[in-house]
């Protein structure tokens, strides 16, 4: 056996594919484009959470037809099951009643239940993103450079959720970087500038990213605004899809500037931005090392190691 | 002292892998100077004589039951009733998260096997896992004593003669990838079809991919055919469906790389039939893949269709990344050498039973 080095050969080929989508010979956005074909055909579940769509096909689904195929390749067989069919067809019908009625009583509940959690979503949750539509949704950018000496010499994928107007994107350039963005805006102006841009919410991305196959992340622009849940969420998924010797920075706006900077924004928003010391804290809780904080102008970064 | 280890399996089929293990195991304990039967709960017409119905068996002092765990069944419902002392050995359980989208009534299956699995855990003396990764799915059930001991396979039942007409078939102008198992969610073909996509598109535009193997769910096969003529790449993407051994030799002879983006394997069996065969692998490094691949192929963190692409670009082209591979799956394959694993698990089940 010769003594190949499989980590030098798995690096090689790293650098090929970041030095290919440097040249765009992998366009930005070919990997979300195949996403996007397949989705179409794979069920809903599969893709997102869209729990009106698995409701209807929860609907589609319930009604169990009582009426036996007796189609055959052989006319006697057929003949068979349409006797089988005449003969039983009263006790299919009994059973196969009853398990609709109980599916659509499901369904109906189901119904309910989603009704009930989008009331709750309106009352506990932050206003809907499109009343958001012209209004802040900047990130701070007053300590990119402060990022980009961070990540510098990251050696593997690395990605900017969210993406926002793509500023941050073109300052990392030099790394094999990609963002994620929800709003559709952005996100297209993004892919018209040759930015490789997912369209999706920053969470929902994470759950599909593998165990360890990060080399650097920023959160940035989300960390202003979710939920405290949410952020709690991020760090989780942040050790766990960062590998070994990967890099993190949060990039925020100070809680005490929020309001101040963008107060319309702050109204409406089911979150607030963290202090820098509660970043500190869930990051020492999950693992990450030489945790350090760099504060200007009404920002800050939180910079970590995995 | 122990008298017999009778085997429990929910399905016993032939030419399949779990269903060869077991008629090891079951020579391996009568190796033992121990009484072995098969108990199932469904069998194939044309093993069944080898097999009798689990709710035949008569149990007594001195016998031990070891059940092959794979997947849901009633046969572990009864078991948990039975008196005789437990052994378990684990081959692993699809996530039914990976299956319940397309194939719900599935879902419900795998999930009841994880269920079992757990409940079983209780009662059980020792659990034998075929890999590490099935060890540590084992130990967060529950299961405190615990042993790894690789699947018994006949690695020289890879060595059969190829058809020549499948052979002559399968001659192709570009690069082959191959991939061997069942279409499911679970084996994701359709991230293999992306990477092809790429593949064609940035390297070359005469590459094809051979999906051998049946269907696991009829849902998923739907889509992943739809997805290929959506890619446009009907003439380069072959369903090859169930073939006979003499065509998978073939097939592995034809192909150019080995290439697998599977979700969730508990051991990977075309792994190694791949390495007998000296194809070069590349595959995504999830669940068993890198234990049981070990350093014998490309193992890629990540499965971006971009970087299967470049592996298997670098491995089809790559002349000494390509001798260096198929001499580490020859090397790699010694690993797994049955007399060894014959002797691993006697030595698990003495152990346990105190034979």
């Amino acid at each position: 056996m010769s003594d190949l080095d499989l980590s030098q050969v798995l690096q090689e080929i790293d650098d090929e594919v970041r030095a290919r989508r440097a040249s765009g010979d992998f366009p930005p956005g070919m990997e979300r484009d195949l996403d996007l074909v397949f989705a179409r055909f794979a069920p809903v579940s599969v893709n997102g959470d869209d729990l009106e769509g698995l409701i209807s096909a929860a609907d589609r689904t319930s009604f169990i037809d009582p009426v036996l195929p007796t189609e055959s390749r052989l006319p006697a067989v057929s003949i068979l099951k349409r006797v089988e069919r005449k003969l039983l067809g009263w006790a299919f019908r009994h059973l196969t009643q009853q398990v609709t009625a109980f599916g659509g009583v499901v369904v109906q509940a189901l119904r309910l239940l989603g009704r009930r959690v989008e009331r709750l979503e309106e009352v506990s949750a932050g206003a809907d993103p499109a009343l958001l539509a012209g209004v802040g949704g900047n990130a701070p950018a007053a300590l990119d450079d402060v990022v980009v000496a961070h990540l510098a010499g990251c050696s593997g994928r690395v990605l900017v959720a969210e993406a926002g107007d793509g500023a941050l994107l073109r300052r990392l350039s030099d790394l094999d970087v990609y963002g994620v963005e929800s709003r559709a805006t952005l996100v297209e102006s993004a892919a018209l500038a040759g930015l490789d841009v997912r369209d999706d919410a920053v969470l929902d991305h994470l759950r599909l990213v593998e165990e360890g196959a990060l080399a650097g992340m920023v959160l940035v622009g989300i960390v202003d605004r979710a939920p405290v849940g949410a952020q709690v969420a991020l760090v989780a998924h942040a050790a766990r899809v960062l590998g070994g010797g990967s890099r993190l920075a949060v990039v925020a706006t100070s809680p005490e500037s929020w309001g101040r900077a963008n107060p319309i924004e702050a109204d409406l928003s089911p979150g607030r931005p963290l202090h820098p010391e509660t970043w500190v804290h869930l990051l020492g809780q999950h693992g990450f090392v030489d945790v350090s904080v760099t504060e200007r102008d009404g920002a800050y970064v939180v910079a970590a190691t995995r | 002292m122990p008298r017999a280890i009778h085997q429990l399996v929910p399905s016993f089929a032939p030419r399949n892998a779990i269903g060869n293990h077991v008629l090891q195991v079951q020579d391996v304990i009568r190796g033992m100077g121990l009484d072995s039967e098969i108990y199932v709960a469904d069998a194939w017409r044309e093993v069944a004589h080898l097999t009798r119905p689990y709710r035949e068996l008569a149990g007594g002092d001195g016998t031990w039951l070891l059940y092959q765990a794979s997947t849901g069944s009633p046969l572990a419902e009864w078991l948990q009733g039975r008196p005789e002392p437990r052994l378990l050995n684990y081959h692993n359980i699809t996530p039914a998260s990976l299956f319940a989208p397309w194939e719900p009534h599935i879902g419900v299956e795998l999930a009841a096997g994880r269920r079992q699995l757990a409940e079983l855990a209780a009662g059980t003396e020792l659990a034998i896992a075929v890999s590490s990764y099935n060890e540590g799915e084992l130990r967060a059930a529950g299961y405190r004593d615990t042993a790894v001991v690789p699947i018994l396979l006949d690695t020289s039942t890879f060595d059969r003669a190829e058809d020549p007409a499948a052979v002559e078939r399968l001659q192709a102008p570009g690069p082959v990838w191959l991939f061997v198992g069942r279409l499911a969610p679970n084996k994701a073909q359709h991230d293999l079809l992306k990477a092809l996509s790429v593949y064609r598109r940035v390297y070359d535009p005469t590459a094809r991919l051979r999906l051998v193997g049946g269907s696991s769910s009829h849902a998923y096969a739907t889509a992943v055919k739809t997805f290929v003529r959506a890619l446009q790449m009907e003439d380069a993407v072959e369903f090859c469906g169930d073939v006979s051994d003499a065509e998978l030799a073939a097939h592995y002879r034809a192909a150019d790389v080995f290439v697998s983006t599977s979700e969730h394997e508990g051991f990977c069996i075309p792994l190694l039939e791949a390495m007998h065969h000296r194809l070069p692998i590349v595959a995504y490094g999830s669940s068993a893949v890198p234990e049981t691949l070990g350093s014998a192929g490309l193992c890629l963190r990540t499965k971006e269709p971009t970087r299967v692409a470049a592996a298997a670009h670098r491995v089809i082209t790559d002349p000494a990344v390509r001798a260096a591979l198929v001499a580490a799956g020859t090397a790699r394959l010694a690993d797994f050498d049955l007399d060894r694993n014959r002797r691993r698990m006697a030595d698990a089940l003495a152990g346990a039973v105190g034979a």
